[in-house]
């Protein structure tokens, strides 16, 4: 008669059900780790939302508090700040043209008029010079003047006196 | 027994499941509501510091009232043409010269100022997301002023000499300087009674209480740039007088 060893049976058997107990346990406790974060989650960004809010209506007061009050005068103060930066460094030739024709004058020629225009940055003046070789020379003066950047001539003509009248447009640098 | 094979399988997927459809997606909007709530606290820290600045910054304008009045006196917030009248006529006087005329030619509004610095803001709707508005540039009113004078040419570059260092701002938009058309040849050579008329353009800048721009660099420095003011009253020596109605008030307003 044959021998058959059932108690090896059953220990295999009881091994089994362990090993599977054991991974059942793991996968609840992963279940139960998860469901565990889920909650921490969900609590974490109900708080979040609320700090949030709350946040955002500390800001609007804070906002609030900021365009009004005395922040209008300092803005104002600061436009002209910026603006007044601006226009201090603006070059202005109204004046400085007066001196620069001076010290290009021909002796021996004088103007009858000068019109100083900033729109087109120039200056027309009207001279008397007794011949064209001196009203030459004038045009060659304001050309080497170094507050002009052209010289354009216009109309001339003698005078009764056998004076020459002459027209030149001076272009400001 | 078929329970007991089926339930590892079925659990595993449900961890899965889990993990993928609800703990993943929960961790984003986690870390999304965090990121806004982060943004919160630093927009809230950024405009509590400019509260502060700001505070510093009105402290400022009281303390220095006198750069303040002259700052106000190169761009006035209002035309004050009655002031520059004055003024150029005084100037006019005290250089021997005689004013035969002098007006003031209706406002032209010119905006030239960059946009960046000087955005409005608008009252945030969602409680916090404040948002530059559409640009809103200080607008600069310009107007002319055509003075008209007789005298000596020394004179007249004189005065135009002292109108371009006045204490508020002005340009020399255009000058004519001419002779007596009337007189003879011989005597226009050596004449130097002259006929000038001054084109100048003068401006200010209308106080506006509606824009406040949180982004402007003023409230991150918590400083004034006061340097500009020194540069003023340096560069432009002839003085603003103000201006006083003196006695006022009479029966007859036709009779002197």
């Amino acid at each position: 008669m044959a021998n058959i060893n059932l108690a090896a049976a059953s220990f295999e058997n009881n091994d089994h059900e362990s090993s599977y107990n054991k991974g059942l346990m793991v996968i609840l406790a992963i279940l139960v780790i998860l469901a565990g974060a889920y909650i921490w989650i969900y609590f974490a960004a109900k708080s979040a939302v609320s700090k949030t809010d709350a946040a955002k209506v500390q800001y609007d007061a804070e906002y609030a508090k900021f365009i009004g009050g005395n922040n209008t005068n300092v803005m104002d103060f600061q436009n002209r700040i910026t603006i007044a930066k601006d226009l201090l460094n603006q070059k202005n030739p109204g004046y400085e043209g007066l001196p620069a024709i001076e010290a290009a004058m021909v002796q021996g020629i004088y103007l009858k008029a000068l019109d100083f225009d900033l729109s087109k940055n120039a200056i027309k003046v009207s001279g008397v010079a007794d011949n064209f070789d001196m009203m030459a020379k004038q045009i060659l003066s304001f050309k080497q003047s170094t507050f002009f950047s052209g010289v354009t001539t216009g109309t001339t003509n003698l005078d009764e006196n056998g004076k020459v009248n002459f027209e030149l447009n001076l272009i400001i640098k | 027994m078929k329970l007991k094979i089926l339930l590892i399988p079925i659990l595993i997927i449900l961890i899965i499941i889990m993990a993928i459809w609800v703990v993943y997606p929960g961790f984003q909007d986690l870390s999304s509501k965090q990121e806004t709530l982060k943004g919160a606290n630093a927009k809230l820290a950024g405009i509590q510091d400019k509260n502060k600045k700001a505070d510093i910054l009105g402290q400022a304008l009281i303390g220095n009232a006198d750069k303040r009045n002259t700052l106000l006196t190169y761009i006035p917030d209002q035309e004050k043409e009655e002031e520059i009248i004055s003024n150029l006529n005084s100037l006019a006087n005290a250089g021997s010269l005689t004013v035969f005329g002098m007006s003031v030619t209706p406002v032209e509004v010119i905006a030239d100022i960059p946009a960046t610095d000087t955005l409005a803001m608008t009252v945030p709707a969602d409680g916090g997301a404040a948002a530059p508005a559409a640009a809103v540039k200080p607008v600069v009113s310009n107007f002319k002023v055509n003075l008209g004078v007789t005298g000596t040419y020394e004179n007249i570059k004189d005065l135009s000499k002292k109108i371009t260092s006045l204490r508020r701002f002005n340009n020399i938009a255009g000058l004519i300087i001419s002779k007596d058309e009337t007189l003879k040849a011989e005597e226009q050579s050596t004449s130097n009674n002259l006929r000038a008329s001054i084109s100048l353009n003068f401006n200010y800048l209308a106080k506006d209480n509606s824009i406040v721009n949180i982004d402007n660099s003023v409230f991150s420095e918590g400083s004034f740039d006061m340097s500009i003011v020194d540069e003023i009253k340096n560069k432009m020596n002839t003085v603003m007088n103000s201006l006083s109605t003196g006695a006022i008030g009479v029966a007859n307003p036709f009779v002197k």
